[in-house]
């Protein structure tokens, strides 16, 4: 329990905390690359210090412990003592997870005990590593002597077996024998230390046995140059990206502000009334304007009244910006999963991040990591094949899956590619035959992407065993649902052999749409303009009744006509108007009664007794105070089986 | 000494206890005098211009703009089965486990209390009697206390 006095310390050190764990686990997945990397071994290190300093303020012994294991580790390795080894990076990373649960536990006031398994496996890296290295020491040293028939000197101190091979001619010196002690004497450089002869001795060794590599290596180079140079390249491209980014990184640190999420959601809904009310400002204002003779007084109002208007708007958009955020802490969190889940399938996957500084609005970035997951696992579990079945199709054994975030007009798109099987449009067709989602004449209708599109319906799942990573296809409607949730829309292709492409657009903000005001039966409602792309007078085009249905006859295809009062269930009214709409990728035509052009307007909610209304998101206030409901077109569709 | 005073005491501090006295607001909806507690009373509004919502029941008659809140309007009658044969006066703005929601009344009494001993348990059977926690004969007739958990229970 953290008692009261220290509260705001430790919610201070929580804040810092995850932002060191989540700094540590990026760092230790780009050590897992690039395990000799200083910079990256200090980082890591640094950001475990800070914890632990932290957690031992607040006496979070559990963390203290385990964080002082873990900085252990880090330590040597920063000094090279230690060689990195992928069960090391399993056990930091294991460690972090750790730190991560403690703090959710310390939040909720319990406590947590250290976990003495994970204990046992820091210390035993610690110490295996050591005793790795001196029992190596020993019997290599030894084979090898004996290998260049150089028995005399074994048992002998290193630094007179170093000696003596120093004065042996140049031709007859065992380099293998110099590089491994070179090596060893790196490693022991510390233990050694106090002897300061011994010392001497060893750095005259040290500086001969240099040149001598540094020859060695330039022979070498010559010999094979065109293969080291390229496996140089890409390693000494990874470190001129990572030096740059650290200092960027700290200029932000110190420009960034901590804001109580709270404080951003009171400022944004206080500019949503302004914007309401600004409305009505101006729509009085032109009445006003039109009504009464031109004086100077109205001059004036009219003149404010603009001004007004435009600072509004640049202040709303300034708002709006501040709950914008780049998608780059969540894609990272996935270089994470991708490497787990890999590895308990069996199957190695690259992980590409396209745009990770690509900013949204922060309440659907909150909610995309579970969807995003989902269609991962899915990639991972369904899509990419083992090595061993891609090496055999000719394709490259090491997977590939694409993370992209990128902007198009008013909308931001995140896609996920992978280079996998694909999906089978028939597997698809039949599944969902037998599971009843579809009939037979339906099916008959669809094309091959409309089919694809079927793996969003609820209850759908291609893999016929269940298994443990992606569960049981409440995946994909899951998915659905955040997407439709905030005025989304989701989109797939594939193709057999080659692989899935998912994509997902989301509105920038959340909050404010621009809609066409539309009127039905004398009732004004408000639809989402995204999803418009064609507004029609109802004297140009041609209508059809086809099986008992309405049909519009657009560019000689037929789109489903569906009245929208009778969707709406309200008394019938002329139709003046024709709009058509992109949903998914399905166009759809409704009739309205009358049109009142777009606006910006704010979403605001119906009221809780409302529960789920399936075709109304909430509602808004226009200029002249009057409620226009937001119709959500997708949901209303759902009402209705929609297929001619 | 002191278990002599014991009981003593406490009879003392028994009969000292205050009855409660709780406030209602009285409202007419029909025939029916109804108290809702003052507690969840926020303010009392006249009707104003309801916007009806298609696709929801038929107790919600739409929702108004309270200075630029929007607020679902309920029809008590409706709810509970009461036919209509008077015009709604007022709306009644209160806060329940759904939120702030506005519920339609006929005539508004104004704030009546009374005292915790003078409420007895709802004795009816009636068809809306599972919203009515408690009656109570007052002088001005006899009042039933709407229980708006039971009305407006929360979901979840």
């Amino acid at each position: 329990m953290i008692p009261d006095e220290l509260k705001e310390i430790f919610e201070e050190f929580v804040l810092e905390a995850k932002e060191h764990l989540e700094n540590l686990e990026n760092k230790l997945l780009e050590i897992e690359k690039d395990s000799d990397n200083p910079e990256l071994l200090n980082a890591a290190f640094r950001s475990m210090h800070t914890i632990k300093g932290g957690a031992g303020f607040l006496g979070l012994t559990a963390i203290v412990e385990t964080a002082h294991k873990a900085e252990d580790i880090l330590g040597k390795l920063k000094e090279g003592k230690l060689k990195f080894s992928p069960e090391t990076g399993d056990i930091l990373l294991k460690a972090v997870d750790f730190i991560k649960e403690a703090i959710r536990f310390y939040e909720d006031g319990e406590t947590v005990e250290t976990d003495p398994y994970l204990i046992k496996e820091l210390t035993y890296i610690l110490r295996e590593k050591k005793q790795n290295v001196e029992e190596k020491s020993e019997t290599n040293i030894d084979s090898l002597l004996k290998k260049y028939g150089l028995e005399y000197l074994i048992g002998k101190p290193i630094e007179e077996i170093l000696e003596e091979l120093v004065l042996l001619p140049p031709s007859k010196r065992p380099q293998e024998i110099v590089d491994y002690i070179d090596s060893l004497l790196s490693e022991s450089e510390e233990e050694i230390s106090d002897n300061t002869l011994i010392k001497v001795v060893e750095e005259e060794a040290a500086q001969k046995m240099l040149q001598m590599v540094e020859e060695e290596i330039i022979r070498e180079d010559l010999k094979e140059d065109k293969n080291n140079n390229q496996e140089i390249k890409p390693k000494e491209i990874t470190k001129q990206e990572t030096k740059p980014k650290t200092p960027s990184k700290k200029e932000d640190e110190e420009r960034v502000l901590r804001i109580d999420v709270q404080k951003i959601e009171d400022l944004m809904n206080l500019v949503g009334e302004l914007v309401l009310d600004r409305n009505r400002l101006i729509r009085t204002v032109q009445e006003i304007v039109q009504n009464t003779t031109s004086n100077k007084y109205i001059e004036e109002l009219e003149a404010v009244a603009s001004s007004i208007d435009k600072i509004v708007g640049d202040l709303q958009l300034a708002v709006m910006k501040t709950r914008m955020q780049p998608v780059k802490r969540l894609f990272q969190k996935f270089t994470r999963v991708v490497r787990d889940l890999s590895k308990i399938v069996g199957k190695e996957v690259e992980l590409v991040i396209i745009g990770e500084d690509t900013e949204m609005d922060k309440s659907i970035l909150e909610k995309l990591e579970e969807p995003l997951v989902h269609i991962i696992r899915n990639a991972l579990d369904h899509g990419i094949e083992t090595p061993e079945e891609r090496r055999i199709l000719g394709k490259n054994p090491v997977g590939k899956i694409i993370l992209k975030a990128y902007y198009q007009g008013d909308r931001v798109y995140i896609e996920i590619e992978d280079d996998g099987k694909g999906i089978d449009p028939q597997k698809v067709a039949q599944k969902a035959l037998e599971k009843g989602l579809i009939t037979k004449e339906q099916l008959e209708k669809l094309t091959e992407k409309e089919i694809l599109q079927l793996v969003f319906i609820p209850g759908f799942s291609t893999k016929d065993q269940v298994s443990e990573i992606s569960g049981r296809g409440v995946g994909m409607d899951a998915v659905m649902n955040t997407v439709l949730n905030f005025r989304g829309t989701i989109d797939i292709w594939s193709e057999k052999g080659k692989g899935t492409k998912i994509s997902m657009a989301f509105p920038l903000t959340v909050g404010i749409i621009r809609s066409l005001l539309v009127s039905v039966s004398g009732r004004r409602f408000a639809i989402p303009i995204f999803l418009v792309t064609e507004i029609l007078s109802v004297e140009n085009v041609e209508i059809k009744h086809l099986s008992g249905k309405d049909v519009l006859i657009l560019r000689e295809k037929a789109l489903p006509l569906i009245n929208l009062y009778e969707m709406l269930k309200i008394p019938p009214s002329k139709t003046g108007y024709v709009i058509v709409c992109l949903i998914g990728n399905q166009r759809v035509a409704f009739t309205i009664e009358d049109l009142y052009g777009d606006e910006e307007i704010v979403v605001k909610p119906l009221g809780k007794i409302f529960g789920n209304l399936n075709g109304i998101s909430g509602a808004t206030i226009t200029g002249d105070g009057k409620i226009v409901l937001i119709l959500d077109i997708v949901e209303l569709l759902k009402n209705k089986n929609l297929r001619i | 000494m002191e278990i002599v005073k014991a009981p003593k005491s406490a009879a003392a501090l028994y009969g000292q206890q205050e009855i409660k006295v709780l406030e209602f607001l009285g409202v007419k909806i029909e025939d029916e005098f109804i108290g809702i507690s003052l507690k969840n009373v926020l303010e009392i509004s006249k009707i104003l211009e309801i916007f009806p919502v298609p696709l929801s029941p038929s107790y919600i008659k739409g929702v108004i703009n309270l200075r630029g809140e929007i607020l679902p309007v309920i029809s008590i009658k409706e709810m509970i089965n009461i036919n209509e044969s008077k015009q709604s006066t007022r709306l009644i703005i209160i806060e329940t486990n759904l939120g702030k929601l506005a519920i339609m009344v006929d005539e508004v009494y104004g704030v009546i209390r009374i005292s915790e001993d003078q409420l007895e348990p709802n004795p009816m059977t009636s068809i809306y009697s599972d919203y009515i926690s408690n009656v109570a004969q007052i002088k001005h007739g006899f009042i039933s206390i709407i229980d708006l958990d039971k009305l407006f229970p929360s979901r979840g």
